[in-house]
């Protein structure tokens, strides 16, 4: 019988001494601690001596271990600039395809009902103007298509109806209206893009457009703060806070407010003249940040003023409506980071900058009509009991249920409800009440022509059918719109394999 | 006891091979004992008896009782009557062997009751070779003794490699036609099958409910989940939040799913399930078992689709326990001198 | 003119006109206590959906929603447009729009190929309708009032007749079945392997700590990047192997990936092998690598290449140290020439490695 080894192999084992070294000796033999608790056996063998240092006189010996040693790593990024690579927004990705026939948002597509569902670009002139209005967020997934666009939901198209009312052609109804709205919804459904498409619709439509892009902002104690004095109780202004109000109103609706003369008398201005437009008015409040409230009421007297003072009618013209968007309402409704003077804090609604924009949801506020869209956020965001009430109270009597009734939602027993919270949400006298909408998800063809839309624009490989529609409606919850952008820019499947092919070896 | 050796075994065997006819005719009245220890005293019937007495009452042996009881006391009085011996029948004596002989031809193995039943089955084997069979996947399903308590039968410590053996022949046995097989071998078969036999009941095929639900379980990791399936247009709710509230991740969500997903049903049937227990991968891919169970209770032919999407395989892994010693489930400590 | 009236989707638009597929249960019901039974008797029959199919108030027509009008309606329509002259006392003789018109009557007259490509129920019933039944089949009608009914339900009954057939047929074709039979899922439908492999492995090597879901995390930031960044100007002495032309790689972000790893994978590893040529030298032999190891090394030393970047985020190292590979600027590429220019050399040395008998 031939043997399994053959005279090659043997002859080959003779050189390898390791074969012959006897391996027992290689495990090291402890002798001088015979009696600790640890098997020898079982141990690893010690590498290196070096790692066990022994120190001289009656130190026990102690385990070091050598560090890893660190790869090169260049110096980190500089200061800010992690930042601002997080708040960067890009608006256009230029290897996405170019769709054919895309309508854009206009007067007359923002209340055209056959095109719900479909997605409108944002017209190229208002993207400046919303880019100064901070409309946009980092995170809602405009970097990978040739240009922003926004799907028409019915939400939208209502909003667009409503539009159309308030600035009445002519002899309207609803013309000169105020409508007050709360937008709540679940994460993802797109309350904060619902603001957007209003301030493009406000753009359309040449109103003035006023926003807080980050209700945060002013609560968390970044701007600068001081006390007013002789407001009892005490409120404080955040001049730099509304100074970059200002810049952002007077760069987003230059236009309007270039073409609007002063009509009030203003005092406490110096630099203001009677001919001034209400540009120059704004300019005044951020070349000092001191002035910047005054100049803010100054303003907002203006854009409210139904007819001039006397003696100023000559260039008064009629003001148009206003459209004022807040987003993270929660922010506003607990303490402020701010510190009084004795240390306690700072209740949101003394910041006299937020409580001037929460007043606005009392009574007759713009008296030129417009529209308040306070959108509530659900990221990043504080809880906030009271706000959770006062919104069941809004729902429950947007429902019909009488504030009397034994349904009607009231805080718990001893939860200790903030008082000044409920009180916004109290039932309102005047005829224009606030309103709660809820953004829900798309409706099975709306999230359709999203989707297409992903497809249109070279970023989804898969055949559209209404099967994979519903599939990805229900993958997202029912048609979160968020959700949806997730699943549209996932990559699951890919193309086939290509085949590697060797690359010659001397390449 | 000691374990029987192969040298015993084989000359047991070789016993059968050579004598086996006249083994049977010498000792008739030994075949009948089921249990066949020459050597213990309490046997009851009378012809053991006068056998046991043989050796002190027969005047002429023909060989010497070698393997008489030594462990047969003396008689310790001294009979008062002194009886004459009773008449020799040679008639009996030519049937009767000299010496005692074992019952079983593997007394003298370590395990003499296993030996018997397998030298029972392979004559039966050989006895009956001619029959036509079945193939092996036609044959009955049979639930044979399981090893524990086949030991319990014997009584003797039968290593698992040998009853192996004995379930080979017991197999080849039970693939006779069944039309055919003899009374005999499905007597003797009988023996080893298991009280109540498992596979003759058969499972009730689930059906949905008077409502339309299938209902179904899954389990994964540390989670379990409970799916109701109802038909509908694609709507879930799980815990009584809707998927994105309870699985942030699309591939959580994906998962949970992929049942109806990879056979196209997802906008078909709507569910409802309650899920405990583990962490969010967990609780998705039980939530995955447990939908692609209940669509087989709704729609049983997909089972071919759902076994190749790998939806209804059972992933029965489980965190290993941490062991004594150890300081995780393998890891050991690290040594430090001192 | 293919027919209209699609009948499989016409079965899901009129619940009512489902078939119960669900076995009966009817049979166990006497086994069931009281209450149940008398419930029981009608749902049995229905296969039961949880979800409301009321049509919202506000829905309105979507341009996706384009439907053909009714064949009703489009018989009327013609009717209006054909006598227009003719009815003169103002009541139209078109057909009746609430009752419904037969699809035969009014597509397939008209179109004589649709008539004989239509569905061999559809010509079986006309078969039917046509002939005139012997007496003693025929019954008359006791009550004239259900006539009437019987007569305007017409089309719907054979509506549902034609349906049920039809269902049953494909019922009897794949049973244990409620909906169409799916098709056999792709190797990509398995639940294991949902993602591409070169896309999951590299996602794997991402992976920190067996943090997987911050690795897919940072995968698809990854991909993002590779979509959105400009197409590669890909470097001629290092080019990219196969594909597609590079200003279309970023729209397929995966085979962007793929193709980046190939090209700069080695096709073999140094392995250093003591004790074959004496003298305790090592020596250098060059032993082939598969598929999934070649995209393993080139995945490590393109991780690894991506340390060196000044990025913050991890995600975005890699992804630009991706793009310097396609475009031939990567310090990889050396690498990988490194080792192939070793590997040449140690050809020599293959015959002295001891091989596995």
């Amino acid at each position: 019988m031939a043997s399994a080894w053959c005279w090659s192999c043997l002859s080959r084992l003779r050189p390898t001494t390791r074969a012959f070294a006897p391996t027992p000796a290689a495990t090291p033999r402890i002798t001088s601690a015979p009696f600790h608790s640890t098997a020898v056996q079982y141990a690893n063998p010690v590498k290196k001596k070096s790692t066990l240092v022994a120190n001289k006189y009656r130190q026990g010996q102690i385990l070091k271990r050598k560090k890893k040693t660190k790869t090169e790593r260049a110096r980190p990024p500089a200061v800010g600039e992690r930042k601002a690579l997080r708040k960067r927004i890009v608006l256009s990705n230029p290897n996405a395809l170019e769709i054919e026939g895309m309508k854009d948002l206009s007067p007359e597509t923002m209340v055209d009902a056959r095109l719900r569902g479909t997605v409108v670009g944002l017209p190229v002139a208002t993207l400046d103007r919303l880019r100064a209005v901070q409309a946009f967020k980092p995170k809602q997934g405009w970097p990978i298509f040739r240009r922003p666009g926004t799907v028409l939901r019915r939400d939208t198209l209502e909003m667009g109806r409503l539009f159309e009312k308030i600035s009445g052609d002519g002899d309207a109804l609803e013309k000169g209206k105020v409508v007050k709205k709360i937008i709540t919804g679940s994460k993802g459904s797109g309350k904060t893009v619902h603001l957007l498409q209003a301030m493009t619709m406000g753009f359309l439509k040449n109103w003035i457009v006023i926003t807080v892009p980050d209700a945060r902002d002013l609560v968390c104690g970044d701007t600068a703060y001081s006390p007013i004095e002789g407001s009892k109780p005490t409120q404080y202004d955040q001049p730099n806070a509304v100074s970059a109000l200002l810049t952002r109103t007077v760069e987003a609706n230059r236009e309007v407010l270039s073409s609007l003369k002063v009509s009030q008398k203003h005092a406490g201005l110096p630099g203001l003249k009677p001919t001034s437009t209400l540009e120059d008015l704004a300019k005044l409040g951020f070349q000092d940040a001191a002035l910047s409230w005054k100049v803010f009421q100054a303003l907002w007297a203006e854009f409210n003023a139904t007819a001039a003072a006397p003696g100023m009618e000559k260039n008064f013209e009629a003001r148009p409506p206003m459209l004022v968007a807040v987003d993270g309402l929660a922010h506003w409704m607990t303490e402020s980071a701010y510190k009084a003077s004795d240390f306690t804090p700072v209740h949101a609604h003394d910041l006299i900058f937020v409580q001037h924009f929460l007043s606005l949801l009392k009574g007759q506020s713009l008296k030129n009509g417009g529209m308040l869209l306070y959108a509530t956020s659900t990221s990043n965001n504080p809880s906030s009991y009271s706000l959770e009430v006062g919104l069941n109270q809004l729902a429950a009597r947007q429902a019909g249920i009488a504030p009397d009734s034994e349904e009607y939602p009231q805080p718990e027993n001893y939860s200790k409800p903030d008082s000044r919270v409920l009180d916004i949400f109290k039932p309102d006298t005047a005829k224009d009440g606030l309103e709660l909408q809820t953004l829900g998800g798309l409706t099975r063809d709306e999230a359709r022509g999203f989707l297409e839309y992903f497809a249109q624009s070279g970023l989804l490989r898969e055949s559209v059918n209404e099967e994979w529609v519903g599939e990805k409606w229900t993958l997202s919850g029912g048609g979160i719109i968020g959700e949806l952008e997730k699943l549209g820019r996932h990559v699951r499947t890919a193309a086939p394999q290509p085949v590697a092919q060797p690359v010659a070896a001397a390449n | 006891m000691a374990r029987p050796t192969y040298g015993i075994v084989q000359a047991m065997l070789s016993l059968r091979l050579y004598s086996p006819s006249s083994y049977r005719l010498a000792a008739p009245a030994l075949r009948r004992q089921t249990r066949g220890y020459a050597t213990e005293p309490e046997n009851t019937t009378g012809e053991m008896q006068s056998s046991t007495e043989l050796p002190s009452t027969d005047p002429l042996p023909t060989d010497p009782p070698s393997a008489a009881p030594p462990a047969e006391a003396p008689p310790s009085e001294i009979p008062r009557v002194v009886k004459a011996a009773p008449q020799i029948d040679f008639a009996k004596f030519t049937a009767q062997p000299a010496r005692i002989i074992p019952a079983s031809p593997s007394y003298f193995s370590g395990s003499p009751r296993f030996i018997d039943n397998v030298l029972m089955l392979e004559s039966l084997q050989a006895k009956y070779a001619s029959l036509p069979i079945v193939g092996a996947g036609e044959a009955p399903r049979m639930a044979w003794f399981k090893l524990a308590q086949f030991r319990d039968f014997v009584g003797e410590p039968v290593p698992m490699k040998k009853y192996k053996s004995l379930l080979k022949i017991l197999q080849r046995l039970n693939r006779i036609q069944p039309e055919m097989v003899p009374q005999e071998v499905r007597s003797h078969l009988g023996k080893f099958l298991r009280p109540g036999n498992p596979y003759a009941q058969q499972n009730v095929p689930r059906t949905v409910d008077e409502n339309g639900r299938a209902r179904a379980k899954g389990k994964r990791k540390e989670s379990t989940a409970v799916v109701q399936l109802v038909e509908g247009e694609g709507e879930i709710m799980v815990n009584g939040k809707s998927l994105v509230e309870m699985f942030q991740r699309v591939h959580d969500r994906e998962s949970a799913l992929w049942a109806l997903r990879s056979t196209q049903r997802m906008d078909k049937y709507n569910a409802w399930i309650t899920v405990k227990g583990g962490g969010v991968t967990g609780q998705a891919e039980a939530i995955t078992l447990a939908i692609a169970r209940a669509l087989l209770v709704h729609e049983p032919a997909l089972k071919p689709a759902l076994r190749k999407a790998g939806v209804i395989t059972v992933d029965a892994r489980r965190v290993e326990r941490k062991k004594p010693g150890h300081v995780k489930a393998r890891k050991m400590p690290t040594w430090v001198k001192r | 003119m293919p027919p209209r009236l699609n009948l499989f989707s016409a079965n899901k638009a009129v619940l009512a006109l489902r078939q119960p597929t669900v076995p009966s249960v009817a049979s166990r019901s006497i086994a069931l206590p009281l209450r149940f039974r008398a419930e029981q008797t009608t749902p049995a029959q229905k296969r039961w959906n949880s979800s409301k199919k009321e049509p919202n108030p506000d829905e309105q027509m979507f341009p996706t929603q384009d439907q053909l009008p009714d064949v009703s309606e489009e018989a009327a329509e013609i009717d209006r447009i054909m006598n227009k002259e003719k009815s003169c006392d103002g009541q139209p003789a078109h057909p009746e729009l609430e009752q419904g018109t037969p699809v035969e009557e009014q597509i397939l007259q008209r179109d004589e190929e649709a008539m004989k490509h239509m569905p061999k129920v559809m010509q079986q019933q006309l078969k039917k309708t046509k002939g005139t039944r012997s007496f003693s089949t025929s019954t008359r009608s006791n009550q004239p009032g259900v006539e009437d009914s019987l007569q305007a339900d017409a089309s719907a009954a054979l509506l549902a007749d034609m349906i049920q057939q039809v269902n049953s047929q494909a019922l009897e074709r794949n049973p244990g079945l409620k909906f169409d039979a799916p098709e056999i899922p792709t190797k990509t439908m398995n639940f294991r392997k949902r993602y591409d492999s070169l896309q999951e492995q590299f996602t794997k090597m991402l992976m920190q700590d067996g943090k997987l879901a911050r690795a897919q995390n940072n995968m698809s930031i990854i991909l993002d990047h590779l979509r959105t960044s400009s197409a590669p100007n890909p470097n001629p002495r290092r080019p990219l192997i196969g594909g597609p032309p590079a200003p279309q790689l970023p729209l397929d972000p995966v085979l962007y990936l793929t193709l980046i790893v190939d090209s700069v994978a080695p096709l073999f590893r140094i392995r250093q092998v003591k004790g074959i040529a004496g003298g305790g030298t090592a020596v250098q032999i060059p032993h082939p690598l598969n598929l999934r190891q070649r995209r393993r090394a080139a995945i490590k030393w393109i991780i690894d290449a991506s340390d060196k970047r000044r990025d913050a985020q991890l995600a975005h190292r890699v992804a630009n140290e991706l793009v310097s590979v396609a475009e031939g600027r990567s310090g990889v590429w050396d690498r990988r020439d490194g080792q192939h220019k070793m590997g040449i050399s140690g050809r020599a040395n293959l015959g002295l490695a001891p091989r596995r008998r």
